[in-house]
């Protein structure tokens, strides 16, 4: 309705507003061939998913690689800590100007652990400062105010870890999204941001929300890459109703790859490719030596 | 036989600047650079040159013959642009157009027999269109530019066009005084010596004689009077507009596809004309349909500008009026006017990149307070044997001061993919299960279904700590490939092929 409007009061609409963003191509044909808009469109949310060794990081690193080439700026946020473009270094692709952020991604044993960490901590401080605190008014020293510390008795045990049940299950990637977070708010900083994620890590949709206005009013193409548990090559996104594009891939054979638009606002849906990439032993491990 | 026309323009930016201030024309008026200490005249109107002001006399004597005489110093721009505007309208004429830097224009007329049969019509055609300027001018067609040159300058009274039948350069030439010709000062004093008074007497030394007196100074000056000399002008190549294109593997009428192309298109085509220091006066798209129909339009804005935003904002409101019979097979953009840029223009379209780069640097400083200095990195290899050794994480802000890599826009990217490794930091430890033929851990199990290889690596053995590895890579039944090798005894998994 309110386009409808829009259109009467030939006011522009939200598309027309986008529509001054730019087109990330990936330098590779076939790929930028099969997107709708010939590329990944600025402004928007992508996500390419596939089970585990599909080739989803070679599209990426191609993906930078060909930004870099064109003079911008792009980034890696790197949530698993597995990244490693060794062999694209070797064939001298320009990633010299990656910028590469190697965010953890936090676990909630590791979060318990630094949580219990912290009140242990909290609890010998306190204690520790009682006994100061006596010995300095014994001593005539300045007295500090720990009429806090002396009220709340902080055991490990006392503490009540409060489950958020709306908080989905896996491992947070609050980190990573802090730094995408980081990124898009510094205006103009990068043109490309590649968010790899864990195996089964779940984004929470207000997070999503967010990073998607920010990456609209910054134009930064943000590009996910999710794992797929499993043989199964059709299901939902992981990520919800916020990703514009939806990449799966699978390996069809060593060197090539298929890839299907699983899901796509700007047209172009179910529409497949199939890439070739090198053979791994053809770059020859002997280069190493 | 090769011709040549030659376009004399005397007096070139004087007349120039009089056409465009009329009330200069009744009035004595020259061009001097009176900045410099010993000013000297460079032009001289007519009611200047009646009083005796001619080219290259002092500026001290010039105002003694004419205590009112106007003074406009010189302007390289307005020089330059009407330049540009008459070769402009001589490329309509002749494919190859020359300027020899000073006032004489020259068209090689070899070829265009068939174009121009008539020599005098061609003359009256150029007068015409340097009437449009408008500029007094004077035309001499000849065999040879420098021939072409001296006929030029040798017209007399009112006569403005001079053609040299062909073959006669050299008697044409002799006819001439002396004067005619350029000649250096030493050789101008020989010949006065000598009692040389035409060219004709000068052709009558024997060849090389100058050369033989007077060295190199007199070599072009031989040829000259020979007829023979081509090097008088500079062929001018005539600036192609810039243009951009984009062929569309599936034709589209969707408005924000064709805005998103249009975009990248403009981007690229303001950063070419920025770098000639040029803004775009008149932007002309072209577009070819699928009906096999070709859509052209031009767009102005306002100002010259380097905005891309600008001049998508016009593309823009045009798109969403035009009604298209079919589909967009190809786009092209094309600068077709473009003027010069001026420094707060090209200062505005840098600041583009500096502001960029400061919000790089702002982020890149609150990545480094979150993360630290070690978790922003940027990959470098490392001239090491071991795969896991040999890209090194620099942090970033290192990385950039010590080496000034810059890559200038459209590097061409190599057409190779090589596949990512996801590496595993320490190595993950497999077992082998002979008869289930699959690589096993706590975690995973990886059924084998081919394998490559083996890759030996063996080094350092000068070391405490030597290697010595067999790699293997591994295909899955669950098509992963993974990255292998066998030491002390275990399988070990570097990393999967992702």
């Amino acid at each position: 309705m309110f386009s409808h409007i829009a259109q009467q009061l030939q006011l522009p609409t939200a598309e027309q507003r986008q529509s001054t963003l730019e087109v990330l191509q990936s330098g590779i044909d076939a790929l930028d061939q099969l997107l709708p808009c010939g590329g990944f469109v600025g402004g928007q949310l992508a996500e390419i998913t596939g089970n585990s060794s599909c080739g989803k990081r070679t599209l990426a690193t191609a993906l930078c690689a060909n930004v870099l080439a064109a003079g911008k700026r792009a980034a890696w946020v790197d949530g698993t800590g597995q990244f490693y473009p060794l062999l694209q270094l070797e064939f001298g692709v320009p990633l010299a100007r990656l910028l590469v952020i190697r965010a953890a991604v936090e676990r909630p044993s590791e979060r318990d652990r630094r949580e219990t960490h912290h009140s242990e901590t909290h609890h010998s401080e306190t204690h520790h400062s009682d006994s100061n605190h006596s010995d300095s008014n014994h001593n005539g020293s300045v007295d500090r105010d720990h009429s806090v510390d002396r009220r709340v008795n902080v055991q490990p045990a006392n503490i009540r870890r409060f489950v958020d049940r709306h908080q989905p299950s896996g491992p947070l990637c609050l980190p990573v999204l802090k730094a995408v977070d980081i990124l898009l708010q510094n205006n103009g900083a990068v043109s490309l941001i590649i968010v790899d994620l864990p195996p089964q890590t779940k984004v929470p949709p207000r997070l999503l929300a967010r990073l998607k206005l920010s990456a609209e009013q910054s134009g930064v193409a943000i590009v996910f890459l999710t794992e797929q548990i499993g043989r199964s090559f059709h299901g939902s996104s992981s990520l919800g109703t916020f990703i514009s594009l939806q990449l799966r891939i699978k390996r069809q054979s060593g060197t090539q790859l298929g890839i299907v638009v699983a899901k796509s606002k700007n047209g172009k849906m179910a529409h497949q490719a199939v890439v070739t990439i090198d053979e791994p032993h053809s770059v020859s491990l002997a280069s190493t030596i | 036989m090769s011709r040549t026309a030659c376009l004399w323009l005397p007096q070139f930016e004087l007349n120039g600047r009089i056409a465009q201030a009329p009330e200069f024309s009744e009035a004595p008026a020259i061009i001097a650079d009176v900045s410099t200490l010993s000013a000297r005249v460079l032009e001289a109107s007519l009611p200047a040159l009646r009083l005796g002001i001619d080219s290259h006399m002092s500026m001290v004597t010039a105002r003694a013959l004419c205590p009112d005489l106007t003074v406009i110093p010189p302007n390289a721009t307005f020089r330059n642009e009407l330049k540009q505007r008459i070769l402009q309208l001589l490329y309509q004429l002749a494919p190859v157009v020359g300027h020899d830097q000073q006032d004489s224009f020259f068209l090689d007329l070899s070829g265009t027999e068939r174009i121009h049969p008539n020599e005098a019509q061609l003359a009256q055609q150029i007068h015409r269109r340097i009437a449009e300027i408008p500029l007094p001018a004077i035309v001499a067609i000849a065999d040879q530019p420098i021939s072409a040159w001296i006929a030029a300058r040798a017209c007399s009274g009112a006569t403005q066009t001079q053609i040299v039948p062909a073959g006669d350069d050299q008697a044409f030439i002799g006819k001439l005084p002396l004067a005619n010709l350029p000649m250096p000062e030493e050789i101008q004093r020989f010949c006065h010596v000598l009692g040389i008074a035409s060219l004709k007497e000068l052709q009558t030394l024997p060849h090389g004689a100058l050369c033989r007196r007077f060295g190199k100074l007199a070599d072009q000056l031989e040829r000259r009077i020979f007829g023979q000399a081509n090097d008088v002008f500079n062929i001018e190549i005539p600036p192609s507009p810039d243009q951009v294109s984009l062929d569309l593997d599936d034709p589209t009428s969707s408005l924000e596809v064709l805005l998103f192309l249009h975009k990248s298109l403009l981007d690229r085509l303001t950063c070419e004309v920025k770098n000639k220091r040029l803004v775009i006066a008149c932007l002309q798209l072209g577009w070819q349909l699928a009906d096999r129909t070709v859509v052209e339009r031009q767009f102005r804005p306002a100002q010259p500008t380097l905005s891309s935003r600008c001049l998508l904002d016009l593309l823009g409101l045009w798109f969403r009026q035009c009604d298209l019979p079919a589909e967009v097979l190809s786009i092209s953009l094309s600068a077709v006017e473009v003027g010069r840029a001026t420094a707060r223009q090209l200062a505005l379209f840098d600041r583009q990149q500096q502001v960029a780069e400061e919000a790089f640097d702002s982020a890149l400083a609150q990545l480094v307070a979150m993360f630290g200095e070690r978790s922003v990195v940027t990959p470098e290899l490392s001239d090491t044997f071991l795969p896991e050794q040999r890209i090194v994480w620099r942090d970033y802000r290192s990385a950039r001061l010590s080496t000034a890599q810059k890559i200038t826009a459209h590097t061409p990217v190599s057409q190779s993919l090589p596949p990512a490794i996801r590496l595993f930091d320490p190595p993950r430890k497999l077992t082998w299960d002979r008869k289930r033929k699959l690589f096993f851990d706590a975690d995973t199990s990886y059924h084998v279904r081919r394998t490559d290889g083996p890759f030996h690596l063996q080094g350092q053995w000068w070391h405490d700590t030597p290697f010595n590895r067999q790699y293997i890579l591994v295909h899955t039944d669950q098509d992963e490939l993974l990255l292998l090798f066998w030491e002390d005894k275990r399988w070990h998994l570097q990393g999967l092929f992702d």
